[in-house]
């Protein structure tokens, strides 16, 4: 199967590198493994990834696919697209 | 310093500008207890001090403004206060909250608040230090911005004082105007026109100094509690630090909660990431702003040196900024954001509402009900970011449009008619800031019953479905954001919560910090030298909480009332995020009325009222 990567910034600043395609050997892959996957394409992300809980995950990335957040148990499939961001803290008060 | 208890000054002053007289009064311990302090101890004395035929702009109005027990002490993100009447706005219960050093600098001068009655015969300011109360002449400032009112007033008392005050909006009773803090620095209590209530008593500005220490019963227990907690709280809100609030931006469009083009639009990726903190950060930061006690630093401050928006310097945009006086109104430039924010601070208006009501205006103009002349007064359109800046001066100055736009969103689509609540977004008066209940499902029972009117912050639930666990609500993990069962309680629970965050001056962000109950209930202890428990601590929030829509429903407020905008509860984005989703209401808002022991009719019953100590609003009904 065949899924999009796109990165928000600043990653893509860092990575110098918007969107890319990824080419997986198989039908399906969970939200870890295609964290896994990028770091082993671009190591400076490793220290975005931490796959220990989705609550540890959340403090580094959010993962949106297909404009959903995603969990790191949850499953992509051919054609979706995959959207790391900066995590959603805050907003703002007054 | 003297006080009673820890935490407190043990001091309220109160000001009739009418007899230009003032008196202290001395809060019992057992008040305190009750109602904790700043926006707690502020909604009882608005409670007592005002009542259903009170005219929000008439001299018989209270202007509270009131500090909590943490405030001023070595409590991280603790430098905050509260600001309170009714709201000339809404007509109903009327809040603000802000940060920046005002608050702290009145608890080290010997004030827990100060409530303010009657109206001057003419423009004043008050000036404030451990030396008492001077009235003082503000015809010299009247008219000016609340950057140059900042600069010559500290030049007028003292180099270190810090002052609230309104600008040309507040003074001409624009009805979406804010009281502002810390002049260049403005950290503004923006909602519920409060501006428009300072300037209908001819009070320019309240300037304050102090140097006392804030008394703390177990300064050691404090110290422990904010030595575990601090580096945690670093560590978890770097993001937040390194770009501001508006770092969300990308994600919010990702999750289908951004407003775009008057809350029409359900995508605009292009578009938020040039508004985003990122972007900030790599084009117009200057500096980070920490209020009083901060160890994040989120606050944002920028420079603009050249182009159209030269000498643009001071607070810059917040995510509500750039949300709603950008994305809502596809206006991509974040110099030209920043230019319209600065216009907002100098003229003391709420950039929430102002966006609201220039994405409204702008619609409306689309929609061929606004007159040829109204529309090429400005040259309303989307994106366009110098008719943004000039629409924002002229409401300002209520001039031309910016007269009718200055009422808010809610008496615009009155005085223009012709179907417009569809598109007209607001509840109770107050317009939303940049949250969507279609994206969270639980804000549409948060808006809906949110004390003074469309506020995120008064539940602040979405929270809950984004990020963060309560393990002392049970929430261990973060809920479904789409869905329903359980979602009426989440707010509740969530508004009590958050009463009590308003009530010790808490910054909220602190639960984006890892901070549960249980610490802040640590502080207050160690800082007052309470034993309270944590059920009675969670039951003054929602006793606060209750007093609150108590004084509403006092006002006529009932289940009638507590509505959702239209286009949030009816109309689809239709893509991105939350593309097809609306939130289920009606099943949300039942929930909640009985979660909370209210009538069918969203009123406190009397049986609740007396469970919570509230016997003395049971008679009104």
């Amino acid at each position: 199967m065949r899924i999009i990567i796109t990165y928000a910034l600043p990653f893509r600043d860092d990575l110098g590198v918007k969107e890319e395609a990824y080419e997986l050997g198989r039908d399906s892959a969970t939200v870890a493994e295609v964290l896994d996957m990028i770091v082993r394409r671009h190591s400076s992300m490793r220290k975005f990834v931490d796959a220990g809980s989705d609550e540890a995950q959340r403090r580094h990335l959010a993962v949106a696919v297909n404009s959903r957040m995603a969990k790191l148990s949850d499953h992509v499939r051919d054609g979706d697209r995959i959207r790391l961001l900066l995590p959603v803290i805050g907003g703002s008060e007054s | 310093m003297k006080g009673s208890i820890g935490g407190y000054a043990g001091k309220i002053l109160h000001v009739d500008l009418s007899k230009r007289s003032h008196r202290i009064e001395e809060p019992s311990p057992e008040e305190m207890h009750a109602y904790i302090g700043g926006s707690g101890l502020a909604a009882k004395r608005l409670w007592e001090m005002t009542s259903k035929e009170t005219d929000p702009v008439g001299p018989e109005n209270v202007l509270i403004f009131m500090t909590g027990p943490l405030t001023g002490t070595k409590v991280p993100l603790s430098g905050r206060h509260e600001v309170v009447a009714k709201s000339p706005l809404t007509g109903i219960y009327g809040e603000s909250d802000a940060g920046g050093m005002w608050g702290a600098e009145l608890k080290r001068a010997g004030f827990d608040g100060i409530i303010i009655t009657g109206r001057s015969t003419k423009h004043i300011y008050l000036w404030i230090n451990e030396s008492g109360l001077q009235f003082r002449d503000a015809g010299h400032l009247w008219g000016m911005d609340t950057y140059e009112t900042g600069e010559l007033l500290r030049r007028e008392t003292d180099q270190k004082a810090t002052e609230a005050s309104i600008g040309p909006a507040g003074e001409r009773l624009a009805l979406i105007a804010g009281v502002m803090h810390g002049g260049r620095d403005c950290r503004p209590a923006g909602r519920c026109g409060l501006g428009a209530v300072m300037g209908s008593k001819h009070l320019k500005a309240i300037v304050v100094r102090g140097e006392g220490q804030v008394p703390v019963a177990d300064e050691r227990r404090l110290t422990a509690t904010t030595k575990m907690l601090a580096a945690e709280i670093v560590k978890n809100t770097k993001r937040l630090s390194d770009y501001g609030t508006s770092q969300i931006m990308t994600a919010l469009e990702e999750f289908g909660n951004l407003p775009i083009r008057n809350w029409k639009q359900g995508s605009w990726k292009a578009g938020a990431e040039k508004l985003s903190g990122v972007a900030l950060a790599k084009t117009i930061l200057k500096a980070k702003y920490y209020c009083s006690g901060c160890i994040v630093g989120c606050g944002r401050t920028v420079a603009i040196s050249q182009g159209k928006y030269a000498r643009v310097e001071g607070a810059g945009p917040e995510y509500e900024t750039v949300a709603m006086l950008g994305s809502n109104l596809l206006l991509d430039d974040l110099e030209a954001v920043a230019k319209a924010h600065e216009l907002c601070n100098r003229y003391g208006l709420d950039v929430i509402s102002t966006g609201s009501v220039i994405g409204f205006a702008i619609e409306a103009a689309e929609r061929g009900i606004l007159t040829n002349a109204q529309k090429e007064e400005v040259g309303l359109k989307w994106g366009d970011g110098e008719s943004i800046v000039r629409l924002v001066e002229r409401i300002g100055r209520r001039e031309g449009i910016g007269n009718i736009l200055s009422q808010g969103v809610m008496r615009t689509a009155a005085e223009l008619g012709r179907d417009c609540e569809a598109f007209a977004l607001q509840v109770k008066g107050l317009e939303p800031p940049a949250h969507d209940p279609r994206a969270y499902n639980s804000l549409g029972v948060g808006y809906a019953t949110a004390n003074r009117g469309a506020c995120h912050l008064q539940g602040m639930s979405y929270a809950f479905e984004r990020s963060v666990t309560m393990p002392e609500f049970g929430m261990n993990k973060v809920q479904d954001r789409f869905g329903v069962v359980g979602k009426g309680e989440l707010v509740a629970r969530s508004q009590d919560l958050m009463s009590l965050f308003d009530s010790l001056k808490l910054c909220k962000f602190l639960l984006y910090g890892g901070v549960k109950v249980k610490h802040m209930l640590e502080w207050f202890n160690a800082v007052t030298g309470f034993a309270m428990s944590q059920a009675e601590f969670l039951k003054a929030g929602e006793r606060i909480y209750n007093l609150k829509r108590t004084y509403n429903a006092r006002c006529g407020i009932t289940r009638k009332d507590d509505v959702v905008p239209t286009r949030m509860l009816r109309e689809k984005r239709g893509e991105g995020g939350s593309a097809d989703n609306l939130p289920p209401f009606d099943d949300m808002l039942e929930e909640y009325y009985t979660y909370r022991g209210w009538d069918k009719n969203g009123v406190p019953t009397n049986t609740k009222l007396r469970e919570l100590g509230l016997e003395q609003a049971a008679p009104y009904k």
